[in-house]
């Protein structure tokens, strides 16, 4: 199963590893603070 | 198949009365909680919800107080009410000692749950498996995952 | 046909009322709810009326399925001529009393003129009863609830009820139920207090008929795990709408020190929804919801310690946080309990106060007008006084208590440029001026500046259009900067919301912020299995339309026009200073938003100044106002107490 979000930038979906807190959006190199609406489902929290 | 039961995690209810309504829905074919045979009790201003509902005594007061044998066990150990037979005398609903036991303000009779013959509705429609019919040993399993959680909750807010 | 549902037309000032079976016809018609009351309200109240006198008609009409165990379907709709705007006013309330309204025996009671004294009614088994209220005037939201229940003996009755706000005729009072659930924006608490009556009280066994119930639980079951199933709705379930801010605040959307910056930035991080968890008790819900989008939250410490209530929505962050530069959950939390408390409206609160502390930054509001109040960003204590003093209706509250315009006319008229709203109504902290689709929504909205009859959540992800086109049956640009095809956009989803806020289901479960939520055509079944009325989705679609063109003339009657439908000047002014690349230094353009506009109004039958065309009355069935309001004269008298 992918787990991904949408990047708030880009408003394109990228993958994210599970219980991961910092993620860069491959498409526009976005760095975000992740949280977990539960464990298969991540979220952007913030700018990281 | 392993007998099961209709357990309830009063502190996964939402209070949205769900399981009120679909009971209703599901006997009586119209919707009105106080027609239901599982009650919410909630106060908001307290801050509670707390699902009441037949837990099916193995040795059933309500039962046993019954005097024209209206009540009979299903093959899922259900206490079942043959309304037939029933002549709304009430003393099943005085009996109880959970209180879950109700009266029909339409029918005058008891309201007692009767397991919709192994698959509750209420269930079916509990969104945060505040109720759930499940085994005896998987309602200690969860009970035990549900205390240890809030323990650990309680310690890490000691930490902080 | 087994939808036997009743009406009830209760006259304050005689006290007596009358009870009727809504006709199918009118169902077929308008539905139940928002559709019914505007019927109710566009054939009765005259155009001239003032909001706040005995001409004043308030329509509570129970959704079409509310009580359904499907969607939120827990809504009621509150309705009457606002006293903000003067056109109108219209709330949507969800916690317990739509459903147990119907419980009662009732689907609508409409209420008319003033009654001599204060007096609450109790809608109870079919019956309608007007009952003394000296004894709960003066009382918060909460006591009057609890008070009703122990007097009339029922624990499992809900109450409809205004409180200090509402008694005072702030003109931005809510009415409320349980511990937040609010009938709010559009004033209609004062229109309550206007009539003396605090509270209209649900108890009651009656049956709600079902046409077909084994179907309706197999569907009710189907749509409702559709509807939960969507990320957003499980977002929602545990972080609320708070979840909305983590969104905004990053983007650069929402309105910070009464709009003068679009986002605190890092400063505003400890309003992200994650940060609210520490409070939590548990997640709660409306009747009949499988989402449970609200917090019990509890402060376990510190100066607010032993504080319970529910919420905050993603609104408090706003009016309690980033509008007047405050950035604690716990302020929010208290400022977010005293409102509900007071029974007022928390968005026209914020959006009040931050526009007062920009007029005391500005000069146009000093000390002396405060009695020594420092209205300075982030001064927490100052933000609660004021809003008491608002409630209370004392010194400089009582001027902020009549709206922007009236205010205004104190202030000096140029301030009504730093006041966020249209038709003089009170806008949600939110930014729209880099979202065109946002802000044609505020500026067009029957009720005022809002966001929730027409906004378009979903148009910020940038949807493929192929999937647009699906969805609104119109090619829409996916970009969410543009201006075209918008209008068509706004139409689709006011007419969608009209049908929700009709049904009495809820708007976060529909087609607002995602895509895979239920819609029209999700929502023919469920009225067919409910009801036995058999309606396509054009039909649907047609309801609405009827509906919101009648929510329309209704303001067309109290003198409204294209005038009205603009957002605030200072988004065609100001450019953003902050957010995003794509969100920093944008504001909306003046030609291409008249472009928007005239596009909104072509795909309503509306003509170039917004007055919808005879061709489009006709082809809906609208006529001409008619009084519709029964004569009471001749009916039974009520119980009296």
């Amino acid at each position: 199963m992918t787990l991904s979000t949408r990047c708030l930038n880009c408003r394109k979906r990228f993958e994210v590893e599970r219980n991961q807190e910092i993620a860069e959006c491959p498409h526009c190199g976005s760095r975000w603070r992740i949280s977990w609406v539960d464990a298969d489902q991540p979220k952007v929290q913030g700018p990281a | 198949m392993e007998e099961r039961m209709l357990a309830v995690f009063p502190e996964l209810c939402t209070g949205c009365r769900d399981c009120e309504i679909v009971c209703s829905l599901k006997h009586f074919g119209v919707i009105n909680p106080e027609r239901s045979r599982i009650r919410v009790l909630r106060d908001v201003f307290e801050g509670f919800e707390l699902p009441l509902v037949c837990l099916q005594c193995e040795d059933a007061p309500c039962m046993n107080s019954c005097r024209v044998e209206a009540f009979y066990v299903d093959e899922r150990n259900a206490k079942i009410i043959d309304f037939e037979k029933c002549i709304a005398c009430r003393r099943c609903i005085i009996a109880c000692p959970f209180g879950v036991n109700f009266l029909d303000p339409v029918t005058k009779k008891p309201l007692k749950c009767d397991l919709c013959s192994g698959d509750p509705e209420c269930v079916k429609f509990c969104s945060t498996g505040a109720l759930r019919y499940i085994t005896a040993e998987e309602y200690n399993r969860e009970k035990i995952k549900l205390s240890s959680e809030k323990y650990i909750e309680a310690i890490k807010q000691e930490e902080r | 046909m087994v939808l036997k549902r009743k009406a009830a037309f209760v006259d304050l000032t005689k006290e007596k009322a009358v009870v009727q079976d809504i006709p199918v016809e009118l169902r077929k018609m308008h539905l139940g709810g928002r559709g019914l009351n505007w019927y109710y309200l566009y054939n009765n109240i005259p155009p001239d009326a003032d909001p706040l006198s005995e001409e004043n008609i308030l329509a509570v009409g129970s959704g079409l399925l509310s009580g359904f165990p499907a969607l939120g379907a827990g809504r009621v709709q509150i309705s009457a001529k606002s006293p903000i705007t003067g056109g109108v006013g219209d709330s949507n309330m969800g916690g317990a009393f739509g459903p147990q309204l119907k419980y009662a025996g009732f689907d609508h009671i409409i209420v008319r003129g003033k009654a001599k004294r204060p007096v609450y009614i109790l809608a109870k088994d079919g019956e309608i009863e007007i009952r003394g209220a000296e004894h709960l005037w003066g009382m918060d939201t909460h006591e009057t609830q609890k008070a009703i229940r122990e007097e009339i003996e029922d624990d499992r009755a809900e109450s409809m009820v205004i409180g200090r706000a509402g008694e005072n005729r702030v003109v931005f009072a809510n009415v409320m139920n349980g511990v937040k659930n609010s009938g709010g924006r559009s004033g209609l608490g004062a229109v309550m207090g206007s009539k003396n009556l605090k509270a209209i009280a649900a108890s009651g066994a009656v049956d709600v008929e079902i046409h077909d119930p084994e179907n309706l639980l197999r569907y009710a079951l189907d749509v409702d795990g559709r509807a939960r199933s969507t990320k957003w709705a499980k977002t929602l379930g545990r972080l609320g709408t708070p979840l909305l801010y983590d969104v905004s605040y990053t983007t650069g959307f929402i309105g910070t020190m009464n709009w003068q910056y679009n986002t605190p930035g890092e400063d505003g991080s400890p309003l992200e929804a994650e940060n609210l968890e520490r409070y939590g008790v548990k997640m709660v819900a409306c009747i009949g919801c499988s989402v449970h989008c609200r917090h019990r939250v509890k402060i376990r410490e510190g100066k607010n310690a032993g504080l319970t209530t529910e919420g905050p929505e993603y609104a408090a962050a706003g009016a309690f946080g980033t509008g007047v530069g405050i950035y604690d959950w716990e302020f929010v939390i208290k400022g977010n309990a005293e409102c509900n408390k007071w029974g007022v409206d928390i968005i026209s609160m914020g959006t009040t106060v931050a526009w007062a502390f920009e007029l005391y930054q500005r000069g146009y509001i000093t000390e002396k007008d405060t009695f020594g109040l420092r209205l300075e960003w982030g001064n927490e204590e100052a933000v609660l006084e004021l809003a008491r003093m608002i409630v209370e209706r004392e010194g400089i509250g009582n001027i902020l208590a009549e709206g922007f315009r009236k205010a205004s006319e104190h202030f000096g008229e140029e301030t009504l440029y730093y006041a966020n709203q249209t038709k003089n109504h009170p806008n949600l902290l939110t930014d729209e001026r880099g979202i065109p689709s946002f802000a044609l929504g505020i500026a067009t909205s029957t009720r005022g500046a809002d966001h929730l009859r027409s906004r378009p959540g979903i148009d910020l992800f940038q949807l493929p259009e192929n999937l647009l086109e699906e969805i609104y049956g119109h090619k829409i640009i996916s970009d969410f900067t543009a201006y075209e095809t918008k209008g068509i956009m706004v139409w689709w989803h006011e007419l969608l919301y009209n049908i929700v806020d009709s049904l009495g289901i809820c708007k976060f479960q529909t087609v607002f912020n995602s895509a895979n939520s239920p819609k029209f055509e999700d929502y023919v079944p469920l009225i067919k299995y409910a009801t036995g009325i058999e309606l396509t989705k054009q039909q649907l679609m047609e309801i609405a339309e009827r509906n919101y063109t009648i929510e329309r003339l209704f303001n067309v009657m109290n003198g409204f026009s294209r005038k009205d439908d603009y957002p605030p000047e200072r988004y065609f002014r100001e450019e953003t200073k902050r957010g995003l690349p794509f969100m920093k230094g944008r504001k909306l353009d003046r030609e291409k938003y008249e472009k928007m506009l005239d596009e909104y109004y072509r795909q309503h039958g509306w003509d170039e100044n917004g007055i919808p065309k005879e061709e489009t009355l006709a082809r809906l069935g609208i006529e001409k106002p008619r009084m519709s309001f029964p004569v009471i004269e001749k009916a039974a008298d009520v119980k009296k107490r």
